[in-house]
């Protein structure tokens, strides 16, 4: 959650002069003077050399002008962006569009196009009091100076977890006709807006409902009061085995999740325990698929109790059994901020820190840097790292926030034996174990005996990299005037959330 | 012959060349009708395959070849040149470790007019060879000519995991190729074994250490294969961890990182002790020793040995110099890091749930890219978790490979690829060791924690056990267990 400066006074004074225009309509009219095209220039980090930057690209992505007169648009959109323009498509030049609030959890981002006259000939959506689940709704973008317009069909709302984060909430499942979508194409039933597709799967459009968006935009008018969706992140399995459940103490029909564990710093850590069977959640029975029927959805997962209606901070009642016994807690409902993660999935905001000694870089490991070796990292990384990130999902503790990667050498005298190694844990420096990159400052500040040791998690390459004390600070400033690095380090901006 | 040979002036342009039709006489074409077993159905075998390749008649009236030519065969024939018979023979001995073998004909005093090859030395770098075979199945010998052009410590692809020295050529060898020997002046100076994929004219040939060695443990009479120190060697090219570690200038060695249990290190060597030299042989802080011209991976030094043998070990060990002797020994535990031939898989099937040893071949399963492809799960408990708890090298793992569905089991909601951690409470070290956890239980259902996730399930134990048979006969399984 994050917000740009003079959001809340720019949205009063551009919310006066706004006009509301109500001209003739043609068949799409709605689509036309409510969807507009973003043409975003943006520029990310080089995870591996993360001093410096990728080659500047382009990407284009849709917004839906609601009243303010405002955009909202996907935060996926607006990532790493060095120019945002706003487009009418067949009227006007583009006009430059500023970033105002952004919600990377939720994946939705709020602009503003400072120029009154670019509202004149538009008019915002009006939001839809709620989704609907069923018939047929409207998804629009421009594509070569046309208005294209999809009717889709409702498959469903289903819980999925946001794209950058771990809160999982109700989505819109339609059937798209539009090929390449997921650009925060607008989704409209009549004149009205009901969410916007943050992800296309084949023909199948992700669709953020209009609650969340509603929700979003009500911590962005008041971005001081906003602490985050609730988040209940959970590994369960189904119940389905009678089994399974006999043997949990679970008599005639098996009902609830099963709980597998429940990570540090996450709603119901030291509340619920592994093997727990969740049979309610605020006064929701669970089925064995985890299931809760929804007043209005039908059946959805269980997360989605947490989120919908609720708030940071509400205590909800939960009923589990506990060794064949029922026993009754209470929740105080948490959120997951994204650095939670031992391996955070995606760094959407800080440029990448790291910390060079002699020539060895250290980073964090993260889904960027995974992200790398291509879409198919999962096959092209190296084993470890994959296999790191696949068995520490969950996995963080108080004194293990972060694993720190000796990702490269740069070859030079002082490193020499050392030039190729690449990619391995650090597990700690001069005895001081290592989850962090301060700690790594903090550890080469006390070298033993003249030497800094660096120790490795076991890997296939080396367990120990030995270095020079006295001739730790000259050779890493000649190296980097070498490689023409503008810094030794770039440490990250925001300390770890404590709890 | 071999004097005989030499003593005589050539007479043909092909002996003037160095082909000798004795040579021709002497190699032989082998087909192996083979079938491996199917690592993911451990109780079936795949389809029969025809597999070609070339041998030569050594003394004692054998036919060497490599072990890869004459693995997993159900019925093994050879053809002598100019002879359209086929005959039939038997493995008298393999080297899975060193892709060598020894058959015999089952016809006996077959090979008496076949002149056996002897064998030279190690061929210089630069010097020409030729290699003699039945490339790509034809039924004509063929030979190719070439110059050595490199030699050094490689790894040999049919057991994967076992490094030996090899010779590089660029003479042509391919598919059929395999098994032949390579000659020089009239002496077999290799065998001819492997390719490199995706370089052009490289092939590689077993030298004559390797072969000689190979043949000294056959004729000790029961094969033990190459010997290992069993330790994870680092190089100290760096000056400060050469100074941290205590070596003096001019001083030379390398660090070692992992003591595998169950090797014959275990007990005198520790991590971070320096190894300086072996056989009073100084190792270069790259690993390297040098041998003659040669300078390669002290690792060539451990194979000029048998298992039993002695080693002089100079250790450079928390500071202090010491000359220790180790007895050499195999790692048992390698085995299931390397390719399996000429075996059955382990297998138990329990209530329709296949367990299987976590060996190389289960990974396997998951296609020859299985380091991208595998279970990441799986592939931690394989690969990397041993390397950071070693006694996991002495505990054979257990994999809950798959489900045979039935009612008893359907319900589970994890059932493959799950490395077994527990069975009812006790930690599985083999899978006689889960075998013995599920008879000896006699509580109502059995508990399966597995390492994957945090995951576990449970089956009834009385439904299992009145399912078994029903399930085995269902899936078309003859036995619950093959050990």
């Amino acid at each position: 959650m994050s917000s740009f400066p003079a959001s809340a006074e720019a949205f009063a004074q551009v919310a006066q002069v706004a006009p509301e225009p109500r001209g003739p309509t043609t068949r799409h009219a709605a689509a036309e003077k409510g969807v507009l095209g973003l043409r975003v220039t943006y520029q990310s980090f080089d995870a591996d050399r993360p001093w410096r930057k990728n080659l500047p690209a382009t990407r284009f992505g849709m917004a839906a002008l609601v009243a303010g007169p405002t955009l909202v648009t996907t935060a996926q959109n607006i990532m790493h962006a060095t120019l945002v323009e706003a487009e009418k498509f067949g009227r006007t030049p583009r006009t430059p569009a500023r970033v105002v609030h952004v919600d990377w959890e939720l994946n939705l981002a709020l602009l503003q196009v400072d120029d009154p006259a670019f509202f004149a000939d538009l008019r915002p959506l009006e939001l839809a009091a709620s989704t609907p689940n069923s018939g047929t709704v409207q998804s629009a973008r421009w594509l070569n100076q046309q208005i294209e317009v999809s009717e889709c069909r409702v498959k469903r709302l289903q819980v999925g977890e946001a794209r950058f984060s771990r809160l999982r909430h109700t989505y819109l499942l339609a059937q798209t006709d539009l090929s390449g979508g997921g650009w925060a194409e607008p989704v409209l039933q009549g004149d009205q807006l009901i969410g916007l597709a943050t992800a296309q799967d084949g023909q199948t459009a992700w669709v953020v409902p209009v609650e969340m968006l509603r929700a979003f935009l009500q911590q962005a008018r008041d971005p001081a009061s906003g602490k985050g969706f609730p988040v209940l992140r959970l590994y369960w399995q189904w119940n389905h085995d009678p089994a399974l459940s006999a043997f949990l103490g679970q008599e005639g029909e098996p009902q609830g999740g099963v709980l597998r564990s429940i990570p540090w710093g996450s709603t119901g850590h030291g509340v619920l325990q592994p093997r727990d069977i969740l049979l309610s959640l605020d006064g929701h029975l669970i089925d064995s698929s985890g299931y809760y029927q929804h007043p209005r959805h039908g059946r959805l997962e269980f997360t989605n109790i947490v989120v919908e209606g609720h708030q940071v901070g509400d205590v909800v009642p939960a009923t589990v059994l506990r060794a064949g016994q029922v026993v009754e807690l209470e929740l105080t409902l948490r959120p997951y901020p994204m650095d939670l993660d031992l391996i955070l999935v995606r760094r959407v905001e800080e440029p990448p820190p790291y910390v060079i000694a002699g020539g060895l870089v250290f980073l964090e490991l993260d889904g960027d840097y995974l992200l790398s070796w291509g879409p198919e990292w999962a096959e092209k990384a190296p084993a470890q790292l994959v296999s790191l990130y696949y068995t520490s999902e969950g996995e963080q503790t108080p004194t293990r926030r972060r694993i720190i990667l000796l990702s490269q050498v740069l070859p030079a005298p002082y490193n020499l034996g050392y030039q190729g190694l690449r990619d391995l844990p650090v597990r700690s420096i001069n005895g001081r174990p290592i989850d962090s990159l301060p700690g790594v400052v903090e550890a080469l500040q006390h070298p033993q005996d003249g030497f800094h040791t660096v120790d490795f998690w076991p890997n296939e390459e080396r367990i120990e990299a030995v270095l020079d004390a006295a001739t730790l600070d000259e050779a890493t400033a000649e190296i980097l005037v070498d490689y023409q690095i503008p810094a030794a380090m770039r440490l990250p901006k925001r300390p770890l959330p404590e709890l | 012959m071999e004097g005989a040979l030499a003593s005589r002036a050539p007479e043909t342009a092909d002996e003037e060349a160095g082909r000798l039709p004795e040579i021709d006489r002497s190699v032989a074409r082998i087909v192996n009708y083979r079938q491996e077993p199917d690592w993911y159905s451990p109780w079936d075998l795949l389809p029969v395959r025809e597999a070609w390749g070339s041998g030569f008649v050594i003394a004692g009236g054998w036919i060497m070849t490599n072990a890869h030519v004459v693995s997993d065969a159900r019925m093994l024939l050879f053809y002598l040149h100019g002879d359209p018979t086929p005959h039939e023979a038997q493995v008298l001995a393999v080297g899975h470790d060193c892709d060598l073998a020894l058959l015999e004909p089952l016809e006996e005093g077959l090979l008496a007019d076949h002149p056996s090859l002897p064998f030279g030395e190690l061929p210089r770098l630069r010097s020409v060879v030729e290699t003699y075979g039945y490339p790509a199945g034809g039924s004509q010998i063929s030979s190719t000519r070439g110059v050595v052009s490199r030699i050094e410590m490689q790894y040999y692809t049919h057991p994967w995991n076992e490094r030996h020295l090899a010779v590089q050529t660029d003479a042509a060898i391919n598919p059929g190729n395999s098994g032949g020997p390579v000659v020089q002046d009239g002496k077999v100076v290799g065998v001819a074994f492997q390719a490199a994929a995706g370089l052009e004219n490289v092939g590689f040939f077993i030298p004559p250490q390797v072969i000689h060695h190979f043949l000294t443990d056959v004729r000790s009479g029961t094969y033990k294969g190459f010997p290992a120190l069993g330790v994870v060697r680092v190089s100290m090219e760096n000056a400060a961890a050469r100074r941290k570690a205590g070596m003096v200038p001019g001083e030379t060695g390398v660090a070692i990182d992992l003591v595998y249990p169950g090797g014959c290190a275990q007990g005198l060597l520790e991590v971070g002790d320096i190894l300086l030299a072996i056989d009073g042989q100084r190792i270069a802080n790259d690993g390297t020793v040098a041998l003659g011209d040669l300078r390669t991976d002290v690792e060539l030094l451990i194979d000029g040995h048998q298992v039993g043998d002695p080693l002089t070990l100079q250790v450079l060990h928390r500071g202090e110099r010491r000359e220790l002797s180790v007895t050499l020994g195999t790692l048992p535990a390698a085995a299931r890091f390397g390719n399996l031939y000429d075996r059955l898989p382990r297998y138990y099937v329990y209530g329709g749930l296949v367990f299987v040893p976590l060996y190389l071949e289960t990974m396997k399963t998951f296609g020859w890219d299985w380091r991208w492809k595998a279970d990441k799960a799986l592939l931690h408990e394989f690969l990397f978790r041993p390397l950071a708890e070693p006694a996991q090298y002495t505990r054979e793992r257990v994999v809950l490979l798959r489900r045979l569905d039935h009612p008893v089991n359907v319900n589970m909601a994890w059932f493959n690829n799950l490395a077994v951690e527990r069975v009812n409470g006790r930690v599985i070290g083999s899978l006689e060791e889960l075998i013995a956890a599920i008879a000896e239980h006699t509580g109502r259902h059995h508990l399966l924690e597995f390492s994957n996730y945090g995951c576990f399930g449970v089956i009834d134990r009385e439904a299992a056990e009145q399912a078994n048979a029903e399930i085995l006969e269902q899936y078309g399984v003859a036995k619950d267990r093959h050990l």
